[in-house]
């Protein structure tokens, strides 16, 4: 079943790269800078920012939220809260993958969310920190200058969906009320978070597509385009190495669904499904309602045939993920759910290499280093 | 191996005080390359030779002063291993060894007695947390049982990275460093860890109990890094696989290893997981000499690798030069203003990480420095951090300058594979 979908999916590669003839991204000639140009200049100046708006709002309406909830804390409200938690966290998880300027400035997206955890740091803090409950961590702005681990998504997760928080704040016992007030520096701090974010973005965005000699960080606007192609190259990396290969484990007895992104709130999946919007953003240029199709990375595609390939088979992707249950955990529930999560892996792993090889070959953008080199 | 006192003819012009040669052939870098690799090897072994006879000492006489020479030898030894990290990344004889020498981070549990208040007593992902290899002859870790009644390297290595947990570090630098400094309780505030020497001592005066059993740690741990760095220092020797490897084809493998090193390490490694991720978490547990409180000179030495490599020149422990035709060389030649530029960078992040090392001297260490609310320590640190991005930018555009590109970095784990490297 695996090497059968794989299969099919490479043929279409193959076929794609013997009609157009070509074998290595030095065969063709060179792309003119210039072209490059009105690709950054629509990715980040059109597409990009009316998004990062919505991020910013949908943090308010979660700041708001949890703010009213912790007045009078009960069941329902909570549920309120969780899903203004999950509209937040759907936008997020589409931004996400643009990782460069102000995005990645001074570890910004680490504070919106600290993950993957390697060493486990997030749930030592969190455990000291409801111990010693000190006040500062209920103060947005004290907060704000706190650990990476405890002032993002993966903090607020924990307050919001774990049944031994959820029940403290429900019944406004101590842990309880102090919970709900550090939950609402959370949010507080998200929004402010994400406020910057927007605003610094249109000077990031002018320097890249301005890109030229006189810039000392982006003296071409083809090194200036790397940054997407990287971003996207790099966004399907971390899918897999991180999001499913974590959880997946070596093996099948191996397998924990707790490695997986978001898994207190049951929507690791979900995350993926959203990354893929963000990322083929960047490959289209249409975004939802945002942008035109074909602006992104696709107009420097010189073969309808490659892109209608690649378009094809990012779009098995997103039908096989829609398939699938919200979390890891769900899936791997299910007699074949560790199968289909390999299966659907080995799909992200075919997609990494059409954009190695099709996409960064095609747009002469492949190379470079990434946040994943090292150990 | 090429001595400076010997060299001059190909000189050209000298600034900042190296060598600078006209356009080199890619097998004269290589050269060079690999003359600096087998050097800050062989100065590894011949530190850890001196660790080692420490060690022995300390074990057969524990007092005060051996524990202080040994600790004073572990650090020493630091030094140019430290600058041998560049060679990691993009020489895959170097990555799939180095686990066996450098392996961080560690969860100690599994070699001694530790401050469960502070450190847990269990973890989800690794049964061996709190194995106490020195405390238990017997050891049953996931169900199996272990003879640990005789600690030697066998035993050692048997138990490295157990249950393919890779924070099961029971050889290397940082095991050793473990056994000589105990834990860091002070979390961001100021002191290393505070082992006392009476841990090694014999009869009554053991303190923490099992010393003869922890001195016989010690003494494999040493024994052991000293025969791994004979090992790759052999592989960069004349005849050596490692020394074949980047020499062998047109070149451009070898070039490709050389920026897959400066850039991986640079960036991912150094600027990422080992500097920006204590910053961001302002969490002591996130230093890379986190027992010695030596991570300032760590993170100098492997800026001050970086650099090394780029300009083809390296000083050894007994004050000798290797150098030769560089990558910067070859850079030059095809792109001045690169040129200019990354050498401008690369010194920026030296002098980064050399005002971490001056703030250590003056009692304040990496720990302090990535404390929360430490606004003029914390801008220390993110001052190498940005530097080293920095010239991570530059690096990438050596890949066009000097005609490797289109390669994709074949064969490199950090950069190809990284569900291989995290």
């Amino acid at each position: 079943m695996l090497l059968k979908s794989c299969s099919r999916l490479m043929l279409l590669s193959t076929t794609a790269a013997i009609a157009i003839g070509f074998a290595a991204p030095n065969a063709h000639a060179d792309i003119p800078d210039e072209n490059y140009r009105p690709v950054l200049n629509h990715l980040l100046n059109e597409v990009m920012p009316p998004k990062l708006d919505d991020f910013h709002k949908a943090n308010a309406q979660l700041s708001t939220s949890i703010t009213d909830f912790c007045a009078d804390p009960d069941a329902d409200d909570l549920k309120d809260v969780q899903e203004d938690f999950h509209q937040a966290m759907d936008i997020w998880q589409e931004i996400q993958p643009w990782r460069m300027g102000p995005m990645v400035a001074n570890g910004r997206d680490q504070h919106i969310e600290y993950w993957p955890d390697k060493h486990g740091t997030a749930a030592r803090q969190f455990r000291k920190l409801l111990f010693s409950k000190p006040a500062g961590y209920t103060d947005p702005e004290q907060l704000s200058e706190a650990s990476a681990a405890l002032q993002g998504f993966p903090a607020l997760e924990e307050v919001l969906f774990d049944p031994k928080n959820t029940a403290h704040m429900t019944s406004s016992d101590e842990d309880g009320v102090y919970l709900c007030q550090y939950g609402a520096a959370i949010a507080t701090n998200l929004e402010t978070i994400a406020g910057e974010l927007r605003d610094e973005w249109p000077e990031f965005a002018d320097a890249m597509a301005t890109a030229g000699p006189d810039s000392m960080d982006y003296p071409t606007a083809k090194f200036a385009a790397t940054d997407l192609y990287r971003a996207l190259h790099e966004g399907i990396l971390i899918i897999s190495a991180q999001k499913l290969g974590k959880p997946l484990g070596d093996n099948k007895q191996d397998a924990k669904a707790s490695r997986a992104e978001s898994e207190v709130s049951k929507r690791s999946l979900r995350n993926i499904a959203h990354n893929l919007t963000g990322l083929f953003a960047i490959y289209d240029g249409k975004w939802g309602d945002v942008g035109s199709e074909g602006t992104g990375l696709a107009a420097l595609i010189d073969s309808s045939l490659l892109d209608r390939s690649f378009r094809l088979n990012w779009q098995t992707v997103v039908d096989a993920l829609d398939g699938l249950p919200a979390s890891v955990e769900d899936l791997l529930a299910q007699p074949d759910g560790y199968d289909k999560l390999a299966e659907f892996k080995s799909q992200i792993d075919f997609l990494t290499t059409l954009v190695e090889n099709d996409i960064g070959g095609n747009t002469q953008l492949g190379g470079g280093f990434n946040a994943l080199d090292g150990d | 191996m090429k001595i400076a006192k010997i060299l001059g003819t190909a000189a050209l012009v000298s600034t900042l005080g190296v060598q600078a040669y006209a356009a080199p052939g890619a097998k004269d870098v290589l050269t060079t390359y690999a003359d600096i690799a087998h050097a800050g090897y062989e100065d590894s072994l011949i530190t850890a030779k001196e660790l080692q006879a420490a060690i022995d000492a300390l074990v057969a006489q524990p007092s005060a002063e051996t524990f202080g020479a040994a600790k004073s030898a572990w650090l020493a030894a630091r030094a140019p291993y430290q600058q041998t990290e560049v060679y990691r990344f993009g020489n895959a004889i170097v990555d799939d060894w180095e686990g066996k020498v450098n392996a961080w981070p560690l969860d100690e549990g599994l070699i001694d007695y530790v401050e469960t208040g502070l450190y847990g007593e269990e973890s989800e992902e690794n049964p061996a947390y709190t194995a106490n290899v020195v405390a238990n002859p017997t050891l049953v870790i996931s169900g199996e049982t272990i003879d640990a009644s005789t600690i030697d390297a066998a035993l050692l290595e048997s138990l490295h990275e157990i249950d393919d947990v890779e924070s099961n570090v029971a050889t290397g630098y940082h095991a050793i460093e473990f056994l000589l400094w105990g834990q860091d309780l002070n979390g961001t505030g100021a002191g290393a860890g505070a082992r006392e020497w009476t841990d090694y001592a014999a009869g009554d005066a053991c303190t923490n109990g099992n010393c003869d059993r922890r001195g016989a740690y010690l003494k494999a741990a040493g024994d052991l890094l000293v025969s791994d760095l004979e090992w790759i220092t052999a592989q960069w020797a004349e005849g050596g696989e490692a020394r074949e490897t980047v020499l062998e084809g047109d070149g451009v493998p070898g070039l490709t290893a050389i920026v897959t090193g400066m850039g991986s390490l640079s960036y991912g490694e150094l600027g990422g997981e080992r500097t920006k991720l204590g910053l961001l978490l302002h969490d002591p547990e996130e230093e890379h000499d986190c027992f010695s409180d030596n991570t300032h000179n760590s993170h100098y030495y492997d800026a001050l690798g970086i650099q090394n490599v780029y300009l083809g020149r390296y000083t050894r422990v007994d004050g000798s030069v290797v150098e030769g035709p560089s990558l910067s060389d070859l850079v030059a030649a095809k792109d001045a203003a690169l040129d200019t530029e990354l050498r401008g960078k690369l010194a920026t992040s030296v002098l980064a990480g050399k005002a971490m090392v001056t703030r250590a001297q003056g009692g304040e260490h990496f720990d302090q420095l990535i404390a929360m609310g430490n606004d003029e320590g914390n801008a220390v640190v993110q001052t190498f951090v940005d530097a080293l991005v920095d010239q991570t930018k530059s690096i990438e555009q050596i890949i066009a300058a000097v005609g490797i590109d289109g390669i994709e970095f074949e064969g490199s784990d950090s950069l190809d594979n990284p569900s291989a490297v995290n």
